[in-house]
């Protein structure tokens, strides 16, 4: 599996070269991705369906616990399988949908990168590394959603997903890091047999909050459903594929996941009933009132992913299952809608449904599509769309606790489903309301066979659940329950009972929507005060807040002297120091006896190096010219490197010489751009005050230095290298061993730092967008 | 800062510091050396470089690899076209030759961005790391191969690191120096 995650990285960065050299043929391997993906995972069908668990560990840091363990069970094959086969469609859809934009390259890197991102949250068994993927998911959907980044609607909503998601990373992360310490153990293998310890264990509470706040803003639950219907500013394969298909089921993933761990408390259960119910009737209730598909689309998500979360928060194993089966149902279908919608806007150039009259005719293929998924929507038999609403209204009619209010809910977002489905499906397509709206061209058959495929799919699973899903959704049913066989069996005719009396219920409630859409869509004028006070106005706020306070931060702490960041820098260490040295009572160490021996055993040409260090030193904080103080601290780093030599360490002196060297000629590079020198001192009084903290300073180390040399260095340190180095590592060199052996992850780090770090001072120096430089 | 004496003593000494930045990083793992300090070494001739002659001029000299063909004359055969020009690049080759050919045409140019180099560095550390990874054993463990190579000895996946902190270490003294040096 580590491969499956390793092929999609390097896919995802070879892109922007492959579209160089490849032209509009870089669809082909972009496909052939997810495609190759897609059956090998298909490979791991039969003994997953056999109830077995998958798991491949790699050691990463073991002693920390954080190895990259993968695992492919029930749950984790279905999501694996929906979003490769997704991916497979969309990335051929993105390919027509986007032709001949010349960024093309990069948007498949970045869609590509998400699919591997996704893959890997749900297939990872440790919670770090599942939460590393989590955040990439993230970032490829803020770079995603930034795709025309030349318009600002597009920056500001990335920004704005960007934040709320992270946001939620970020409390997530604080959950699962309380969630490991808790179960002394990252691995989810492990945590999930531990539901007594944790559900007794006194950081619950906190776990479970953090937790949700990760996973609800994730599927833009009330009140973080704000960026989700702004995130449509992205290409319409990025809605299909992240906001309806995937990414956002990343929280009802976590969720699901995270239910035999953490579930089955009243905390767990009701928060997240009561957050989903509210949001799936929000989230319908705005949907009605849309006008632009994607808007329309956006809310029905929104809605949807309310009741799913609904269905995990009841709990219950047949709620849990109708989830997966709703969750399937929901991506089938709105993922072949939100195709649809971009295939009209691609062929109209509008997405005002009252633009958009009469398209039957002119794109048959098109609205075939649309007829179908839209049946699907509205939870018409034979869809798959049907057992997944039934399920859906079952779930909740027979949950523990409050079932009425809760039906009430699910049935009322059913209803705006219904609506939506007709508006969708026959609304724009058949219904004889105006003049034909003229098609600009015919869509290519990769922007109408994608949704097509999904549709004829639903349909299929509807007919034949038994045969087609039932296996596999039964065992990631399992997983999730906890037990060997779900004993989940779906049909499309389940006979007369309330539910399907609610189902008739809502499709003729539904039609009355629709009949009254222009009610709903007139309404928001009225809503307008109450939207002000809305979420969306509260992010905006917070966002204002916060940029004004960290101006007024900077204007008070970053005021531009360097000096007084040095100062405060050194006055920070020297009161850490000094309380260390109180607090451990170590004033007594160093006897006046002590410091006579400490200056000692000093021989001849350690004073020479003293000679040499402190004239210079002096010279340095008088002198005026710039290229004076550099060669004289030059000569302090030349005298450090020749210490060194005397006291045996080549490898260290080397490097200083060298590093010494360099700067002093890149100082001198930029020597001349830089304004004269002023006097180092101003006035008496700062005077006074830069001495005083030098000496206190110099002191404090000194003192320090003279303790160290109190106690015994009898390290085990050395003896261990001095033998394993060769031993273990093949090397004689010590120093260099360790930097590429023993301590290779710190090395690995800190040239990451380097790199980056010269990325941050060549954008500093470079990039001045208004001289014309190009990058 | 043209002088002609450093600038003689630079083309002398410039293959000089770029072996012995490549010795140095190969000592490393038994005597004193390695990758960050041959990197730094590396760059040092490169720095110079940029002193004498600024850093525009280093650009287009050392990190730009030009290939010229000569033109091709009117109803000339392929053969004898193909051959002239075969010449033309044997020719190239010795260090006495003088390419100032009046009928030549760029064909095609090479540029080395070190920008792009920190990334390459960074890349080649991380794959060896991951090479024990896929041995079974766990992340930037070192594994050696059996054989030995002539001259360098011992060859493991930490030689492997130390290049990409090599050329890495090189390539960001090298961009700082060029941006510093042209802001």
């Amino acid at each position: 599996m580590l491969i499956a995650i390793l092929a999609g990285l390097l896919v995802a960065f070879a892109a922007p070269q492959l579209y160089r050299l490849l032209g509009k043929m870089i669809m082909v391997p972009m496909v052939l991705l997810p495609l190759a993906l897609f059956v090998y995972f298909c490979t791991f069908l039969a003994p997953v369906l056999n109830g077995q668990t998958v798991v491949q560990e790699f050691r990463w840091i073991s002693s920390l616990g954080v190895n990259l363990l993968f695992q492919l069970d029930g749950l984790s094959l279905f999501f694996s399988l929906l979003i490769t086969s997704f991916g497979t469609l969309i990335m051929a859809y993105a390919a027509s949908y986007l032709k001949g934009d010349a960024l093309l390259g990069r948007f498949y890197l970045y869609l590509t990168l998400f699919m591997t991102a996704m893959l890997g949250v749900v297939l990872s068994a440790n919670i770090l590394c599942l939460l590393v993927f989590w955040e990439v998911t993230s970032i490829s959907s803020y770079l995603l959603i930034s795709y025309k980044h030349k318009y600002e609607v597009a920056r500001a909503s990335a920004l704005q997903a960007l934040l709320i998601t992270n946001g939620g990373g970020l409390c997530l992360m604080a959950g699962l890091i309380l969630l490991g310490t808790a179960g002394d153990t990252y691995s989810i293998v492990e945590l999930q047999q531990m539901h007594s310890v944790l559900a007794d264990h006194h950081l619950y509470v906190p776990i479970v909050l953090l937790v949700m706040l990760g996973a609800f803003t994730k599927s833009a639950q009330f009140p973080f459903h704000v960026w989700l219907p702004n995130a449509m500013a992205a290409p319409t394969p990025v809605s299909a594929y992240l906001h309806s298909a995937t990414m956002v089921k990343a929280g009802v993933y976590l969720l699901a996941r995270f239910t035999p761990m953490l579930g089955g408390s009243d905390l767990w259960n009701y928060t997240i009933m009561a957050v989903g119910a509210v949001t799936a009737v929000v989230g319908a209730f705005l949907a009605l009132q849309q006008l632009d598909l994607k808007a329309i689309l956006a809310y029905t998500t929104i809605s949807a992913l309310g009741s799913l979360i609904t269905l995990i928060g009841i709990g219950s194993p047949f709620a849990l299952q109708a989830m997966l089966v709703f969750l399937l149902a929901h991506a089938l279908y709105k993922g072949a809608l939100f195709m649809i919608a971009g295939t009209v806007d691609h062929a109209t150039g509008t997405r005002d449904t009252t633009k958009l009259h009469l398209l039957g005719r002119r794109m048959p293929m098109l609205s075939a599509a649309a007829v179908l998924s839209a049946l699907s929507m509205a939870g018409i038999l034979p869809f798959f769309g049907f057992i997944g609403k039934e399920l859906l209204y079952e779930g909740t009619y027979e949950a523990p606790a409050y079932a009425i209010p809760l039906t009430i809910c699910i049935v009322f977002s059913g209803v705006a489903f219904v609506a939506v489905a007709i508006r969708l499906g026959f609304g724009i397509f058949f219904r004889k309301s105006g003049e034909p709206t003229t098609i600009a061209h015919q869509p290519e058959t990769a922007l109408w066979l994608p949704p097509l495929l999904l549709s004829l799919i639903g349909l299929l699973f509807g007919l034949l659940p038994g045969t087609s899903v039932t296996p596999l959704l039964n065992a990631a049913a399992a997983a999730l329950i906890g037990a060997q066989q779900a004993g989940l069996d779906l049909a499309l005719w389940h006979g007369f009972n309330t539910i399907l009396m609610l189902t008739l219920l809502t499709i003729a409630l539904g039609i009355a929507a629709y009949t009254f859409t222009n009610v709903f869509t007139t309404w928001p004028v009225h809503l307008e005060r109450l939207y002000k006070i809305g979420p969306g106005q509260l992010y905006y706020g917070l966002k204002k807040a916060a940029s004004v306070g960290a101006v007024a931060l900077i204007r008070n702490v970053q005021n531009g002297s360097l000096r007084s960041y040095v100062a405060i820098i050194i006055l920070t260490f020297v009161v850490f120091v000094v309380a260390a040295i109180w607090q451990e009572a170590l004033f007594s160490v160093v006897s006046s006896q002590t410091w006579l021996t400490a200056f000692g055993d000093i021989e001849l040409n350690e004073y020479l190096l003293i000679l040499l260090m402190l004239p210079a030193t002096i010279f340095v904080s008088t002198t005026r010219s710039r290229l004076i103080a550099i060669t004289t601290m030059s000569l302090v780093g030349y005298a450090i490197a020749l210490a060194y030599i005397f006291f045996g360490a080549p490898d260290l002196a080397a490097t200083q010489f060298l590093i010494e060297t360099l700067t002093a000629v890149l100082f001198v590079l930029v020597l001349h751009k830089l304004p004269k020198l002023s006097p180092m001192v101003k006035s008496p009084k700062i005077n006074l005050k830069y001495i005083s903290l030098s000496v206190l300073f110099g002191a404090t180390m000194s003192y320090v230095m003279v303790m160290v040399r109190q106690f015994p260095l009898d390290s085990e340190l050395k003896a261990y290298y001095g033998a394993a180095s060769w031993l273990e590592a093949k090397g004689r060199n010590i120093v260099n061993v360790i930097l590429v052996d023993f301590r290779a992850f710190d090395t690995l780090g800190e040239i990451t730092v380097l790199a980056v770090a010269v990325i941050g001072i060549f954008s500093l120096l470079q990039l001045y967008p208004e001289k014309g430089d190009q990058l | 800062m043209k002088t002609i004496i450093l600038a003689a003593a630079l083309r002398l000494f410039f293959p000089l510091f770029i072996f012995f930045s490549f010795y140095i990083l190969i000592r490393g793992h038994n005597h004193p050396g390695g990758g960050f300090i041959g990197g730094l070494i590396l760059a040092i001739p490169f720095i110079f470089h940029v002193l004498i002659h600024g850093a525009a001029e280093t650009q287009d000299t050392l990190f730009v690899k030009r290939v010229y063909s000569l033109k091709r004359k009117e109803r000339e055969s392929s053969l004898s076209y193909y051959t002239r020009n075969i010449g033309y690049r044997l020719r190239g080759l010795l260090p006495w030759y003088s390419r100032e050919d009046k009928d030549k045409v760029l064909v095609r140019q090479f540029v080395i961005e070190p920008l792009n180099v920190i990334p390459v560095g960074l890349a080649l550390s991380l794959i060896s790391g991951l090479i024990p990874l896929f041995l079974g054993e766990a992340f930037l463990t070192g594994v050696w191969a059996k054989a030995q190579l002539p001259l360098i000895g011992k060859v493991g996946t930490t030689l492997l690191f130390d290049i990409g902190v090599y050329l890495l270490v090189s390539a960001v003294v090298l961009k700082i120096t060029l941006v510093m040096s042209k802001e």
